[in-house]
């Protein structure tokens, strides 16, 4: 045994010996050099003298000589140690920093005089605690029991029984010193992935692509040269620590869909599989993902980076349909994951899918148990996520396609089109879209934005009287309207200088919202407006008053 | 009145000179120039003529000189010195050679990144050239920080950030790390003990990113005053270090006075506070318009004594923004603009903590009074050179306080006038540290079979193979990946790390925010009744809410000011090891630090009279590190045949000794170990010395002393008997003030017991 091996298997019989990081701090919001400028170190508290304790160390200085303590980013792990935390406390389990705490709220007795134990009766606890400080990661052992099965006998894992070649179809590209596992699947065009067949989104127009991704750099958006790209990776933390360890890419090919799930059968499979996957996005235009530019699209930068093999995504096109979804189902859904798009939108229900969180665990477990059993249900969830992405891009364009008013079947999100339209300034679309939502609806809140925006269309193009007609029926279903009753207002002051009418709009708003209460009445600086613009009006009626007199 | 004036009445007061224990005087040295190095752009030569730069000091020349040679540099120079300069000018010189060029600045704090800042961009917009200069740290906002990481030909951040904001994620920052070329650290003495362990090993962590992306940059390191910059430096940088420490600054005269307060009480011993001594020199100052820095040694006196000049300067009918408070707490804008108002001379007193110690700008000022010695002899100087403008008389004064080591400092000038400063330690093979850091390593980059990290391959292997046992790392032919779904970095703390701070609200204020206090200080500063002083103007916190960290204040206006009560307790939780010896028994184990405020006084402004107390009722606060102890028998006194008080000086005594010898044993910073003595220890009842961490959970150096028990205990008895002293000092067990008459010789005997020599008659021990 060597020195240094005896060394680390002393730290390992000691519980007390951690990184440092014992004291597991909440979040790290900020650091401050010396804590220790506290209490204990104060000059006033060397007050020990009872009896016959002696305070040593009379703690003279107090340290303040890091005042701005620098601010650690932002923790990207945060999430994951709460995630984990969650999972721990599934399992009844605790965490390092939870047993820290309750053993600070709760110490064990003191010890007693006889205590000396060469051997720990709690060795195992101490070793348990150990691995927590240790490996950050005390997850790994208690995984297992959720998504493993059976433990697989030495015999079987030396013989690779349920190594993935012999549990998922696919082959090994490369060969047995460099290469990794493909899982190749071909649709028909006619496969349906929900309420959609996956064909029909080489129907899907460029123009409502770049529209609905408010990106004009799609405006030569071709299904035929898109790959729909998804990653399932070792951790949601972030940093050069975390790989993509099954990253799949969809696109079409000789009248079909085809699906290539790349796998890491370990961490040496990277290389060879970026290097077929640099090659496959050498042959397309535009990346679809969901969530990909912040997500797996850096993550897969860095890969690339690490494993020093060119990657050309500066000249590839993204679609990223998280923010084409949340254009359209924010304020009607709220939650905009993928699986709930696919359950809201799409009519797919999974069953039995593998959660997320687990995802990277379930891998973990695999390199070390050689059982690639668990690892269907995570290739089945990561298949589902890309041929929903290929479904989502037919639907948009498919609704988008549709007479104005005819897509979308929900009105929330028939108002989302005339929104996005708004956003893009496209005014003539608005009109329409507008239009044809008010013919379809009478009396629903939902009108009031409708008619704002159709009222400002119409202003953008001048078209005064359809204007005016707007705010007067905006003003009629909601009486004092803050932005009708200003714009109308407006018009009247500027246009038709009309100033009687101008300034009753103002006054009817100013008293509509003074007798309301709370939130619900002008803010501040509206009802400044408002009194502004009544003033110069006023102002304005004097004067012409006096040159009537005149 | 000119400060020269001012001292020839000092030295003429008789009153005052009575109390002075030493009259030091340093002289006038002149400048040592040199011209520009040839190697300088003449851009940069331009622009700095424009500011008024003509020629350099020789230690710039040489050090500019030998940066542009290639060579690692550690620059050693007191305040005010021009030390900016020396890394300023390669680094620039190198932009305007090669505009893809990058260097990273570290400063430990985010004050002095902020005053980096200012003086490089000025230097920058005199040579009109576009050199991207930028600060990234936890305030960068997030819509800023692309534009750093491209464009950012130098960034200013802290070895915090850098550990868990930018090696981790390395690849965004390719450009940064692919033309990197030089690597400031300032202030590097700053980075001693574990902090400075810890920052190594972040340099490893850079230096091997950088290697992967072909980059190898030049370190440029400054250092105040200490013993052994260059050691600390190599042994952070781990690589030759060229040390340049000839000043060529000119500094005017120095007089440094040690002033000891007159006693008042005979009886009692008492002496003038020291508090009041100092405000009324200020006061002094004040009235002849000189500008002044007082230190002060904690918040509250420097709250205090910038109460009593405020009121002064009220009195003499001027403006009370004359005087300023500065320390830990105030708001950074706030600092920022007392640090303007200092060196545009608005601000003619200020009042601050040891947090100006450090290289913030604020000018030269002409005196400094320290209200109580400073703790170190580096601190001391350091504080001192806050004093002295290039061509005039300056004047530092020493004020002691009736701490024990004041005293002895006072009564021993010579004690500090003739010893080299402190010298720094730090380990960068620390076991504990090393692996945290090489977890980093390896989510950074996979390790590669024969790569080394601070050891041999071979022992580097060894850890990362223990990795592997640990399940964080998995070795797949020659290399080892990081295999977990964590972020190592987030749970490794380059410092004690207090888990954030609490803000201080007005209520009366729509609840502005009126200044922060770290987590674990705020139970004692701002409890409930407490009266908080901000620049002198008076609070009562309300409500104290640790679990939202927030305190609520109200303005008030009272005559007294409160000070709190901590009782700090030690208990042990679980013994990992012990080992009777001789008659003594030694454990390492984990131990937990409670402090608890108990009760406040309230202490009337002017007098400090008591004027009555009030009960603090907060939950104490734990910290839970490992230690070392020596058990003595019960029967200790009766061995000796003493009583237990004699036992209880010893005891104090030796733990001293202990703490002074132990860093060397593991080599840490004093900070970094804490000595408590207990005459009966909780549970066991007997006579026992704690050595504890602390650092939460600690870094090992408690098992350390554990083992080095017997070279420990020895070290400490060559302290105890080569020290010349005849009843203790503060180089061996503390004053006698402190550990009493009988201190030393109890010392001596526990320490012979505990090697098993026997109990040793106090008589026959003679210093050798």
């Amino acid at each position: 045994m060597s020195e240094m091996k005896k060394k680390l298997d002393a730290l390992l019989n000691m519980p007390g010996m951690s990184t440092g990081a014992r004291i597991k701090k909440p979040a790290p919001e900020s650091i401050d050099d010396d804590p220790l400028d506290g209490p204990e170190y104060s000059e006033r508290s060397a007050h020990l003298n009872e009896n016959d304790e002696w305070a040593m160390d009379p703690p003279l200085y107090e340290s303040d000589d890091d005042l701005d303590a620098p601010t650690p980013p932002p923790a990207a792990a945060k999430a994951d140690v709460a995630k984990l935390r969650d999972l721990l406390q599934s399992k009844g389990l605790k965490t390092g920093s939870e047993w820290q705490q309750e053993r600070a709220t709760n110490p064990p007795p003191p010890r007693r005089k006889t205590r000396r134990s060469e051997t720990s009766p709690s060795g195992v606890n101490r070793l348990r605690d150990m691995t927590d400080l240790l490996s950050v990661s005390p997850a790994h052992d208690f995984e297992q029991s959720f998504s493993a099965p059976p433990l697989i006998t030495q015999e079987e894992r030396e013989d690779g029984t349920f190594e993935l070649e012999n549990v998922i179809p696919g082959e090994v590209i490369g060969d047995d010193e460099c290469g990794f596992y493909l899982i190749r699947h071909d649709y028909p065009l006619d496969h349906r992935q929900g309420i959609v067949e996956l064909g029909s989104a080489l129907q899907s127009k460029s123009k409502h692509i770049a529209f609905s991704a408010c990106d004009p750099a799609l405006d030569d958006f071709d299904p035929r040269t898109a790959v729909f790209v998804d990653t399932e990776t070792t951790g949601l933390s972030g940093g050069t620590g975390t790989i993509a360890f099954l990253i799949g890419v969809g696109y079409f090919i000789d009248g079909a869909f085809r699906l290539d799930q790349c796998i890491m059968r370990d961490f040496d499979d990277e290389e060879p599989m970026l290097h077929y996957l640099a090659e496959l996005f050498d042959k397309h235009e535009t990346l679809v993902s969901y969530n990909g530019k912040s997500f797996d699209l850096p993550l897969l930068r860095t890969r690339f980076i690490q494993n020093r093999i060119p990657f050309r995504d500066s000249s590839l096109k993204h679609l990223d349909l998280v923010h084409a979804a949340r254009r359209f189902w924010k304020q009607r859904l709220k939650d905009c994951s993928l699986g709930n798009i696919e359950r809201e939108i799409l009519s797919i229900h999974r069953e039995g899918d593998v959660p997320s969180h687990l995802i990277p665990q379930i891998w973990f477990n695999y390199l070390e148990q050689r059982d690639a059993r668990p690892l269907e249900g995570v290739i089945s969830h990561h298949e589902m996520d890309i041929l929903s992405l290929v479904s989502l891009t037919s639907w948009m364009s498919q609704c988008l396609d549709a007479p104005p008013g005819q897509g979308f079947a929900h009105l929330e999100d028939k108002l989302a089109v005339v929104r996005i339209h708004y956003k893009q300034k496209n005014y003539d679309e608005v009109m329409v879209h507008g239009r044809a939502f008010l013919d379809e609806v009478d009396e629903s809140p939902l009108c009031r934005e409708c008619l704002e925006m159709l009222g400002f269309a119409y202003k953008r193009r001048e078209q005064w009287e359809d204007s005016q007609a707007t705010w007067e029926k905006l003003l009629e279903a909601f009486p004092a309207d803050p932005v009708a009753s200003h714009e109308l207002a407006k018009h009247h002051e500027h246009r038709t200088r009309d100033l009687a009418a101008a300034a009753r709009l103002c006054k009817e708003a100013l008293t509509h919202y003074a007798t309301r209460e709370g939130s619900a009445g002008l803010e501040r600086n509206e009802a400044r407006a408002f009194r502004h613009r009544l003033e110069r009006i006023e102002k304005k009626l004097k004067k012409r008053g006096g040159e009537l007199e005149f | 009145m000119n400060v020269a004036q001012t001292i020839d009445k000092l030295r003429a007061d008789s009153d005052f000179c009575r109390n002075l224990t030493k009259w030091h005087t340093i002289p006038p040295r002149p400048a040592r120039c040199a011209a520009f190095p040839e190697a300088l752009h003449p851009k940069l030569k331009a622009a700095l003529r424009k500011r008024g730069v003509t020629e350099l000091y020789t230690h710039q020349a040489e050090a500019i000189a030998a940066t542009l040679a290639g060579e690692h540099t550690c620059v050693v120079t007191p305040t005010a010195s021009g030390k900016t300069l020396c890394y300023n000018l390669p680094v620039l010189n190198r932009m305007l050679e090669n505009p893809q060029a990058r260097a990273l600045y570290l400063f430990p704090t985010k004050a002095l990144s902020q005053d980096q800042m200012n003086e490089l961009k000025g230097t920058i917009e005199e040579m009109e050239v576009k050199i991207g200069t930028y600060t990234f740290d936890g305030d960068t906002p997030a819509s800023a920080r692309k534009a750093v990481r491209s464009a950012g030909n130098i960034v200013v951040t802290n070895p915090d950030m850098l550990h868990a904001g930018i090696l981790p994620h390395h690849t965004i920052w390719i450009r940064l790390f692919e033309n990197l070329e030089y690597v400031v650290i300032d202030e590097i003495h700053h980075y001693r003990g574990v902090f400075g362990s810890h920052l190594a090993n972040v340099v490893r962590r850079l230096k091997r990113i950088c290697a992967f992306y072909g980059s190898h940059p030049k370190f440029i390191c400054c250092s105040a005053t200490i013993a052994n910059p260059q050691e600390i430096a190599e042994r952070i940088i781990e690589a030759p270090v060229r040390l340049i420490d000839n000043n060529g600054a000119p500094t005017g005269e120095k007089h440094f006075l040690f002033y000891n307060p007159p006693v008042v009480n005979r009886e009692l011993g008492i002496r003038k506070s020291s508090v009041k001594e100092a405000s009324r020199l200020a006061k002094s100052l004040l009235s002849r318009n000189i500008q002044s820095i007082v230190f002060a040694r904690s918040r509250l006196r420097v709250e205090i004594i910038t109460t009593y000049l405020k009121d002064a300067v009220r009195k003499m009918g001027k403006s009370h923004h004359l005087v300023k408070g500065y320390r830990g707490g105030y708001l950074p804008t706030e600092r920022r603009e007392i640090e303007r108002g200092l060196r545009e001379g608005k601000v003619l007193t200020v009042v601050s903590t040891n947090a100006l110690e450090l290289g913030i700008d604020i000018g030269a000022l002409d005196v400094c009074i320290m209200t109580g010695y400073a703790g170190s002899i580096a601190s001391t100087w350091q504080q001192a050179g806050r004093a002295g403008r290039r061509n005039t008389v300056s004047l530092v004064v020493l004020i002691a306080t009736s701490a024990p080591i004041d005293q002895y400092i006072i009564a021993h000038p010579e004690y500090f006038f003739e010893q080299p400063p402190e010298s720094a330690t730090v380990d960068p093979n620390n076991l504990i540290i090393l692996t945290s850091h090489l977890k980093c390593a390896a989510f950074e980059i996979p390790f590669v079979e024969g790569e080394s990290f601070g050891l041999d391959p071979t022992s580097t292997g060894e850890i990362l193979d223990y990795l592997v046992d640990n399940r964080v790392l998995r070795k797949v032919r020659n290399k080892w990946h990081w295999s977990a779904d964590t972020y190592p970095a987030s749970d490794i703390s380059l410092r004690t790390a207090a888990p954030g701070n609490v803000v201080i609200l007005d209520t009366s204020d729509n609840g502005r925010v009126i200044g922060e206090i770290d987590f674990f200080a705020a139970p004692t500063e701002v409890y409930q009744n407490a009266i908080y002083l901000h620049q002198s103007v008076q609070y009562t916190i309300e409500e104290l809410d640790l679990e939202d960290r927030k305190a609520y204040a109200r303005p008030v206006e009272v005559d007294y000011y409160t000070d709190a009560e901590t009782k700090v307790d030690l208990r042990v939780l679980d013994v990992f090891e012990s080992k009777p010896e001789n008659d003594v028994e030694r454990c390492c184990g984990e131990l937990s630090v409670t402090w608890l405020p108990t009760m406040y006084k309230k202490i009337k402004f002017g007098s400090h009279e008591n004027v009555g107390s009030g009960e603090i009722h907060l939950p104490e606060q734990t910290m839970h590190t490992t230690g070392y102890w020596i058990e003595f028998p019960e029967d200790t006194a009766e061995r000796f045949g003493v009583n237990k008080e004699e036992v209880g000086e010893g005891l104090n005594a030796l733990a001293s000794a202990l703490k002074q010898v132990a860093p060397v044993q593991v080599l840490c910073d004093p900070s970094d170990i804490r000595a408590q003595a207990m005459l009966r220890a909780p549970a066991t009842e007997t006579p026992t010395i704690f050595l504890y961490e602390s650092y939460p959970g600690g870094v090992g150096f408690s098992e350390k002393l554990f083992h080095h028990h017997q070279r420990l205990l020895e070290a400490a008895t060559s302290l105890l008997s080569d020290c010349p002293c005849a009843e203790g000092c503060p180089s061996c067990v503390g004053s006698v003030l402190e550990t009493g008459l009988h201190g030393k010789d109890g010392a001596l005997k526990l320490v012979k017991m505990a090697l098993g020599q026997g109990v040793v008659d106090p008589a026959k021990v003679e210093p050798t």
